[in-house]
């Protein structure tokens, strides 16, 4: 693997509710190298998006934040917040779930995407906008010059996105955080946009973390997978051995919640219950009110700890759930 | 023009028709120079007991038929028929889909509540023209929320204090009350986390084998297509493109849209789109559709034939489907 160009270490985020802090966030991390897709999967509060604004720092007003984020080698907790503010598009660009919704409906495209060019540049006019053509050609979008004429209305929801994907990298920034981008899209478009975005990963080297609830959808993109629940780590590692040898028993609920064409006429049972809510959650394994496979050793702290080289399992039952097939992956 | 009669093929062959939809055209703004024709001229049956569910991209016009059978929607031309009895001739389509037991579950559960009423209240609103006294009609409703797993101190909790997945099994009691025989499932697992999904899903399937429970199951999601679905019909551009069995057209898709649109589902399997059904480009305008095959700017296998004229609909493989070469295709 490269060197890691994201490095999250034992972050930690505490979020004042109703004057209390209640930890979002805990214990939790994460690297990504050059070139490399890492997914995050877990339900909704489960941390994924707080992790994302961590990295950003935009989390809410009065959060607590301590650990370690550093960025292409440089500590982000200690930058000044002038500093963040060039971090931000310049070295990291962010798309989110509704692409509509983020874009000005107000603005045509073009204004938005060379508003986002000459944030971080002095860029002539003329270069300003045939960086412009350039970008959207990059991301797939037909006939670029009269896109950027265009308002966000008279575009698809995909092609949106698109817009969205060429504005996140419009400085130059290495690395791509993707919140849910494809949910709001049809699958077939869901498809382009995750086909787009490993081949910017690919071709440009770009690091993306791509946050999603969809472990298929993860599945399909990413190099490897953090699963998260209840603001931890539960398990990580390669795409590959999640998918074969899932160890947590939260893993595999989730893949028993992936749709399966090969079966069909079947309602699967999922996971009983809700994530508990931030600060609720019980001492021990936060997953055992949910879990199958709960014994009374489970109300101890259970420590993510490796299995095999790269795959990290937060599981005191782990080795010995090994056996038991999860689902029915077709090799 | 020969009809697509998804819900009397093979295994509801047997079942009586519950909902008969024949030559149905739905027209926005008809009488204006911005007419939208969603919906042309689609006939489908459903058989009791079935659960149809109708698959295709955004702007396929799967929710105009859901709307058009309710009364919401307007019909140019065919008609609509529940238990025999025409509803589309209705002064008040609305109240005749309602009489004739329709009920409809949206996607949103948060706008379908009202914020200011106690959830016993929303229940129990469809059964304010058969029940007089309030304090049977709240019995009712507690009953009902008990069915859909919700205890009864439900009742008196106001929206915001539940949960997305305990909305929905609010609006599911809602639309349970007058005790319909059809329920259109509009997107109605679509905005919900996975394990609440799964929930949802798993309850609708426990209603329906109490009995009684008919359903029209409209979702781009294909995994609770799979997992529900008896029959499926697909629609692209207004059109039926294949119809049949579930199992038959989900394994063994013979039209190629159908084919793009499963493939595309992440899954675990390890399936992806094979290239050679790829789609080009983006649904087209339901305002302007393409002549001949509505799928042929888009399909990888269009040859001459497919631009100038239309496929008829025709029996292929156990299943109704609308493709020129679909026999030489799938031989």
């Amino acid at each position: 693997m490269n060197a890691a160009h994201l490095a999250v270490s034992n972050l930690r985020v505490m979020l004042a509710r109703q004057g209390r802090p209640v930890p979002v966030i805990d214990d939790l991390s994460l690297e990504i190298g050059e070139g490399e897709i890492v997914g995050m999967v877990g339900e909704s509060g489960s941390g994924k998006t707080m992790t994302a604004l961590a990295v950003l720092q935009l989390l809410p007003r009065g959060a607590e934040v301590s650990g370690s984020i550093r960025l292409e080698g440089r500590e982000l907790l200690d930058l000044p917040e002038s500093e963040m503010q060039q971090v931000r598009g310049a070295r990291v660009g962010m798309v989110f779930q509704e692409p509509v919704a983020a874009l000005n409906p107000v603005f045509t495209i073009g204004t938005q995407l060379l508003a986002a060019i000459n944030a971080h540049r002095d860029l002539s006019r003329a270069d300003a906008r045939a960086r412009a053509v350039e970008l959207l050609g990059n991301v797939g979008l037909p006939e670029p010059e009269m896109r950027l004429r265009q308002y966000p209305h008279q575009l698809s929801g995909g092609m949106c996105q698109r817009a969205m994907l060429a504005m996140a990298l419009a400085s130059g920034a290495r690395l791509l955080i993707c919140d849910e981008p494809t949910t709001s899209l049809d699958v077939t478009i869901q498809d382009e946009i995750i086909r787009l975005i490993r081949r910017l990963a690919v071709e440009s080297g770009i690091a993306v973390l791509f946050i999603s609830h969809d472990l298929g959808l993860v599945s399909r993109l990413c190099h490897r997978v953090a699963v998260v629940y209840a603001g931890q780590v539960v398990e990580a590692g390669p795409t590959s051995t999640l998918l074969r040898e899932p160890r947590h028993p939260y893993t595999r609920a989730l893949l028993r919640c992936v749709p399966n064409l090969h079966e069909v006429g079947v309602v699967h049972r999922g996971i009983p219950g809700t994530p508990p809510l931030p600060g609720s959650s019980p001492p021990g394994c936060r997953f055992r009110p949910r879990c199958e496979f709960a014994v009374d050793a489970c109300a101890a702290p259970q420590v993510l700890e490796p299995l095999a080289e790269d795959h990290l399992v937060r599981c005191g039952r782990a080795g010995e759930l090994a056996g038991q097939p999860p689902i029915a992956v077709r090799s | 023009m020969p009809s697509a009669r998804a819900g009397s093929l093979d295994g509801s062959a047997g079942a009586t028709t519950l909902l008969e939809i024949r030559g149905l055209t739905v027209t926005y703004g008809l009488n204006t120079r911005h007419r939208v024709r969603a919906v042309s001229d689609v006939s489908l049956q459903v058989g009791v007991g079935r659960t149809l569910a109708l698959i295709g991209e955004s702007g396929s016009g799967k929710s105009s038929i859901a709307r058009a059978i309710c009364g919401l929607a307007p019909v140019e031309a065919g008609s609509i028929w529940m238990d025999g009895h025409e509803l589309t001739t209705a002064t008040d389509r609305p109240v005749a889909a309602g009489e004739r037991g329709i009920q409809i579950v949206f996607q949103d559960p948060v706008s379908a509540l009202d914020p200011r009423w106690p959830t016993w209240r929303s229940v129990a609103e469809p059964l304010q023209r058969h029940v007089d006294s309030a304090e049977e009609r709240r019995e009712r409703a507690l009953v009902l929320l008990e069915r859909v797993g919700l205890d009864r101190s439900f009742g008196d909790r106001h929206p915001h204090q539940l949960s997305g997945g305990q909305r929905q099994r609010v609006t599911i009691a809602r639309a349970l009350a007058p005790a319909p025989r059809l329920v259109i499932l509009d997107e109605a697992v679509s905005a919900l986390d996975v394990s609440v999904r799964n929930e949802i899903l798993v309850l609708l399937d426990d209603l329906k084998k109490q009995g009684g429970l008919t359903y029209l199951l409209i979702s781009h999601d294909m995994g609770a297509v799979a997992q529900m679905a008896t029959d499926v019909a697909v629609m692209y551009l207004g059109r039926v493109v294949e119809a049949g069995e579930a199992a038959r057209v989900i394994k063994e898709p013979v039209h190629p849209y159908t084919d793009a649109l499963l493939a595309a589902v992440p899954t675990v399997s390890g399936d992806v789109i094979d290239p050679a059904f790829r789609p080009r480009g983006e649904i087209g305008d339901t305002a302007h559709p393409p002549p001949g095959c509505r799928y042929h700017p888009r399909c990888p296998l269009a040859i001459e034939r497919c631009a100038t004229e239309e496929p008829a609909m025709r029996t292929v493989h156990a299943r109704l489907t609308a493709c020129h070469r679909a026999e030489e295709t799938r031989p």
